[in-house]
């Protein structure tokens, strides 16, 4: 079994080095994770997909945040809201929302006259269910809509949905299926460009010590279908449930998805959290802040 | 001392003149020996001379001694005493300012001297033949002013003496013929009074007021008011002017029978039917009518003047109307003006004429001028036709100009009241022309025993029966001279001898102006020639035998002892004819022949063409080439001129100068030889040729010069200007047409001016300016020049935002830039280092990227610059 797993892992990057370029992605701010918990460990998705968190005990998890996103880059104001219910011990649904809304550009023809301006905007929605099959393994599917309007006459949209299946064992958990697979859109001169899908591949772990301190550490891997690979890293302390600590890394291998080195702060107090994460890497994404607060139990 | 001197001088001039046989060497206007002079074309006692330098200096030097009688030539002293000069002056005098350059000119050494009036010039001027220093000499001839008067606007007097020329609906001969009766008769006597029935006339009038009886009892009265008291009135003021405004006082126009000396000549009565009405100006007050023509009859008045006439509703209404009451007043005045009460001649015609215009509806009838005791005046435009408003019809007895305004200048001119002048139409104005030929007639005739029914016959019978169509129904043409002459018994002088010379087939007469004892010259001559000398004799001058060729010459303004000449046409080359020359009058009666001369006719030479061709004309497309040609017949003889082009390049015009023009278009033909020839033939066959060569030039289509350099401006309302021949030039030197454009609009503003381009930036931006130049073949040149408005502080330039392939980048100037650009994912997507300059901007192929935002961060030396574009 190990040794299936290390080939078909090992077959995936191989696919994905041998990219395509990652500029013929459309829609590429759907994999932007939406939760500043998981933007602060890495970007681990997958790790918290509804299926995986279906096999956890969280009933109710509700979050809003804020991004200023690749200031230094494509930025944008990101506007975030997801939600996870537990609607019994074998069925979850989950919703997740995205705005992104960048700064005005000065509008120039092909010869460099001005001619107005426009402020662009992408937009996500997802809508999610899992299943728990049997007390150790779950599965759940989510359905996306993307838009991203880029001038007054021209905006694109796209469908997508994933695919995820997990698996708990003592305090781990896996989880693997595709993600982004959906319609492509089409460019002014016809050409298509398809949607980031991929086949994705995650793990997470949790341990707690000397009553007050626990660890959740958690890696994903993406082989996105046209090319690339992203792996991702993250890892949370928490002291006694109060107060977090979060590190992470993600390394883009001609992916969509950049590569970063996260860091994050977190507080909870009666189910009440309020969270933080700060980006370091290329000037594409660093000094991107995220601020967010959520409630569970 | 001088004075003696000049005198001896002179003396000894005369002397030597005396003795010579042969005519000097000098270029004397003199005539030859044998050759007659007519001296009456002289002004007796001036002649003018022209000195040598040295005998100028002399003379000028003696007379600023206060004489000319003693000049240090002693030869100069003896002419100037020899003939009795009174006078030497410069002919031009001391011009002060002027007076260096009029040296330059030699003008200070022209003198006129004046002398005995007595001696005839010719030898006066022979005398003054062989002076030493005397370059030249002529006498003083009379001249003759084109105008037969010095009034100024005489020369608008058509209607008067018609040229032809005023206008080109002007013909002539269109007139009275009045000029030659001011030349041979009369300007008209005061002693002929005309009563100018009308409204009052302009008694203070400058070109009136001596020649218009005043009012008073014996005088003008107005029979509006029944005074004195004449009230000047623009119609009664410029029918009096046509019959007798001032002639030669220097001021406004001439009346026909308006004197000769500036003093006048027949009398104007003014007896006043019209006067302006303050309260109705388009209806005159007006008088008694009646008692105004008998006015004139019983206070000298010989003429009754009237430019009136009764008013009708509709034609036919007039056609059943007579003269009513006024015919009482018509037959006084015939029959009793110019006698005293005794029916005894008092005046200069015994009885009296009454005048009416015919009347201006346009009617077949007009009254009272269709009573038949009257003479009744029909109008005619400036071209022998009726004037259009003019009343017609068997009635009508002469016409006369009356003018139409639908002529330019084809009105009467003529006095207006307050000094004025102006022009009117109608038959008012037809109509004081016959009053006023009827007052030359009595001027000339009148006297004891002349009467009104003489004058009638005169009047009407002398006038020109042919030069109105019938059709035109307003009588004879009035012809001044035709009634002075009419009855003329007496033919002229017969010619004492002529001179005759050949020239191809044409014979030049020339002979002198001979009298006629009742109409002082002759009126023209008849120039014969004939094979046969037996045909000259006893001829029937009004029908030639066949074998006699003819011409006539007409006297004109000659004066009686001028040379006058004319030609003979239409003779056989090379034949032997005897001529002779006749003399007639207007009335034509012919003198009898002068003494036959035999002369032998020319060669017919062929027509002359003459250029300054001088082989192959070569032609690009875009000139024009003009070869003027010089062609003429040396007899004289009308020639047909054909002109073959060659090709659709040529085209022949003849110039107003009479020349030939071939002009050669290079843009109407293709490329080739080609001839152009001209065929001259003329009226008796003899022909010219000649062939022109021209070659049409290949065209050259124009081209863009060089590679030029785009340009770069810094910010708005920056200023170039450029030479588009820099640009777009063409290979043949033609002058090409420029079309500038440019795009994007608003960037620049183009101004052109020939081959100037004025460039004005107006915004930042990138322009394309566009010339295009056009030869005469339609054939394009376009040269694009790229413009760059730009501030060098700006930030780099980015676009465009919204990509659909490539994406440019510039910074202005020639620079190397980083850039970098990530996806919305912050994915980077590019990151390298590109150069650029101002017109080629760095180019990132986005075409396979996919739809999107992206971050685009370009870093400039020490700037960075971020921005967000669009992949669509």
């Amino acid at each position: 079994m190990r040794k299936t797993l290390a080939i078909v892992i090992l077959f995936l990057a191989a696919a994905g080095l041998h990219a395509q370029d990652a500029a013929s992605v459309a829609m590429p701010f759907s994999i932007v994770p939406r939760n500043v918990r998981t933007l602060s460990t890495g970007g681990l998705t997958t790790a918290d997909a509804v299926a995986v968190r279906l096999l956890g005990d969280t009933g109710l998890d509700v979050n809003a945040s804020w991004y200023s996103w690749a200031p230094q880059g494509a930025s944008s104001n990101n506007i975030n809201a997801d939600a996870f219910v537990r609607l019994s011990n074998r069925l979850a649904l989950s919703a997740q929302f995205g705005m992104d809304i960048a700064p005005r550009y000065d509008i120039y023809d092909a010869q460099g006259t001005k001619g107005g301006f426009y402020s662009p905007k992408d937009m996500l929605v997802k809508l999610g269910a899992a299943y728990r099959i049997t007390p150790v393994i779950s599965v759940g599917a989510d359905l996306r809509y993307m838009n991203s309007s880029l001038t007054s006459k021209v905006s694109y949209s796209a469908f997508g949905a994933d695919v995820i299946a997990a698996a708990t064992f003592g305090g781990a958990k896996v989880a693997a299926g595709v993600t982004n697979l959906g319609t492509s859109v089409k460019a002014s001169d016809g050409t298509a460009f398809g949607i980031p899908a991929a086949a994705t591949l995650a793990g997470k772990y949790n341990v707690s010590f000397a009553e007050k301190h626990s660890v959740d550490a958690g890696a994903q891997v993406d082989f996105f279908f046209k090319g690339g690979l992203r792996a991702g890293l993250g890892v949370e302390y928490g002291f006694n449930g109060l107060v977090f600590a979060r590190v992470g890394y993600s390394l883009g291998l001609n992916s969509p998805f950049p590569t970063y080195l996260s860091l994050g702060l977190g507080a909870k107090f009666s189910g009440i959290s309020i969270n933080a994460a700060y980006l370091v890497g290329s000037s594409a994404i660093g000094n991107t802040l995220a601020i967010g607060a959520g409630y569970s139990f | 001392m001088n004075n003696r001197l000049l005198t001896a001088a002179v003396l000894a001039a005369v002397t030597v003149w005396g003795c010579k046989t042969e005519q000097a060497d000098l270029p004397v206007e003199v005539p030859a020996e044998g050759e007659t002079v007519n001296e009456t074309s002289l002004i007796p006692g001036q002649m003018i001379i022209q000195l040598s330098d040295e005998l100028a200096g002399q003379l000028e030097e003696d007379l600023a001694g206060g004489s000319f009688l003693q000049t240090k030539s002693a030869s100069v002293n003896s002419v100037f005493a020899g003939i009795g000069a009174t006078s030497v002056e410069r002919l031009y005098p001391d011009a002060g300012e002027w007076e260096p350059r009029h040296r330059e000119a030699g003008l200070h050494k022209w003198y006129k001297v004046t002398f005995d009036p007595a001696l005839p010039q010719t030898k006066a001027v022979r005398s003054i033949n062989d002076i030493p220093g005397i370059e030249y000499a002529e006498p003083v001839r009379r001249i003759k002013s084109t105008a037969f008067f010095d009034d100024p606007d005489l020369s608008k007097q058509w209607h008067y003496t018609n040229e032809g020329t005023l206008t080109a609906k002007h013909k002539k001969g269109c007139d009275i013929n009045v000029l030659p009766v001011w030349e041979n008769y009369t300007c008209g006597k005061s002693d002929v009074i005309v009563s100018v029935v009308d409204g009052g006339v302009d008694l203070t009038h400058e070109d009136l007021a001596a020649v218009c009886l005043p009012g008073g009892a014996n005088g003008s009265r107005n029979f509006v008011t029944g005074s004195f008291g004449i009230v000047a009135h623009s119609h009664g003021t410029h029918v009096a002017g046509t019959i007798g405004a001032i002639n030669n006082n220097g001021k406004g126009v001439a009346g026909i029978a308006g004197g000769r000396d500036g003093q006048g000549g027949v009398t104007i009565m003014s007896c006043q039917v019209f006067q302006d009405n303050p309260d109705d100006p388009d209806h005159d007050l007006t008088g008694n009518f009646y008692d105004a023509m008998v006015w004139g009859a019983d206070h000298g008045a010989v003429i009754s003047q009237n430019s009136w006439g009764d008013v009708y509703e509709k034609e036919e209404d007039a056609l059943k109307g007579g003269p009513g009451a006024m015919k009482s007043a018509i037959d006084y005045f015939i029959r009793y003006a110019g006698t005293d009460k005794n029916g005894n001649q008092t005046g200069p015609m015994k009885g009296g004429v009454v005048i009416f215009a015919a009347g201006n509806s346009g009617w077949s009838i007009g009254w009272p001028a269709a009573y038949a005791p009257v003479i009744a005046v029909g109008s005619v435009a400036p071209d022998f036709t009726r004037a259009y408003y003019s009343n017609y019809g068997d009635w009508v007895d002469i016409a006369a100009p009356g003018g139409s305004a639908y002529y330019d200048k084809g009105q009467v001119y003529s006095t207006l009241p307050d000094n004025k002048y102006g022009w009117m139409q109608g038959t008012s104005m037809a109509c004081p022309h016959v009053s006023g030929v009827a007052a030359l007639i009595i001027s000339h005739y009148g006297g004891p025993g002349f009467t009104n029914d003489m004058l009638v016959d005169r009047l009407l019978n002398g006038a020109n029966s042919n030069v109105l169509s019938s059709a035109t129904q307003i009588g004879p043409l009035c012809d001044a001279y035709g009634s002075m002459a009419y009855g003329s018994k007496e033919p002229p002088a017969t010619p004492k001898s002529h001179t005759v010379s050949a020239h191809s087939n044409f014979l030049d007469f020339s002979t002198q102006v001979t009298s006629d004892p009742d109409d002082n010259k002759a009126y023209g001559f008849l120039l014969l020639a004939s094979r046969n000398e037996a045909s000259l004799k006893n001829l029937d001058y009004f029908h030639l035998p066949s074998d006699v060729f003819s011409a006539t010459l007409p006297v004109g303004e000659a004066d009686l002892g001028d040379t006058v000449t004319g030609t003979l046409s239409g003779l056989d080359f090379q034949t032997e004819y005897y001529t002779t020359v006749v003399a007639y009058d207007y009335s034509k009666n012919y003198s009898g022949t002068s003494p036959v001369v035999k002369v032998i006719t020319g060669t017919n030479t062929p027509p002359v063409i003459k250029s300054e061709y001088a082989g192959l004309i070569q032609v690009k497309a875009h000139e024009v080439y003009n070869l003027e040609s010089e062609i003429y017949d040396p007899d004289g003889h009308t020639v047909t001129v054909k002109f073959t082009p060659g090709s659709d390049a040529a085209q022949n015009l003849l110039l107003p100068s009479g020349l030939y023009r071939m002009t050669l278009a290079g843009k109407d033909a293709d490329a080739g030889r080609y001839e152009a020839r001209y065929d001259v033939t003329d009226s008796f066959g003899a022909s010219s040729s000649v062939v022109y060569e021209y070659q049409i030039l290949e065209n050259h289509p124009p081209v863009p010069v060089g590679n030029p350099d785009d340009l770069v401006f810094t910010g708005m309302a920056q200023k170039k200007t450029l030479n588009m021949e820099d640009y777009v030039s063409d290979p043949d030197g033609e002058q090409l047409k420029y079309e500038i454009s440019s795009s994007p609009s608003g960037i620049v503003h183009l101004n052109q001016v020939d081959n100037t381009l004025n460039l004005t930036t107006l915004s930042m931006g990138l322009a394309k300016v566009i010339i295009t130049g056009t030869d005469i073949k339609g054939e394009k040149a376009v040269l694009e020049l790229n413009v760059l408005v730009r501030d060098p502080n700006s930030d780099p330039d980015v676009y465009p935002t919204q990509v659909n392939d490539y994406l440019n980048i510039s910074d202005g100037t020639e620079k190397t830039l980083q850039i970098s650009i990530s996806s919305a994912s912050a994915a980077m997507l590019y990151n390298g280092t590109v150069t650029c300059d101002a017109f080629s901007p760095a180019r990132i192929d986005m075409s396979g990227w996919a739809p999107g935002r992206y971050g685009v961060t370009v870093v400039s030396g020490e700037k960075t610059f971020k921005t967000t574009v669009v992949k669509i």
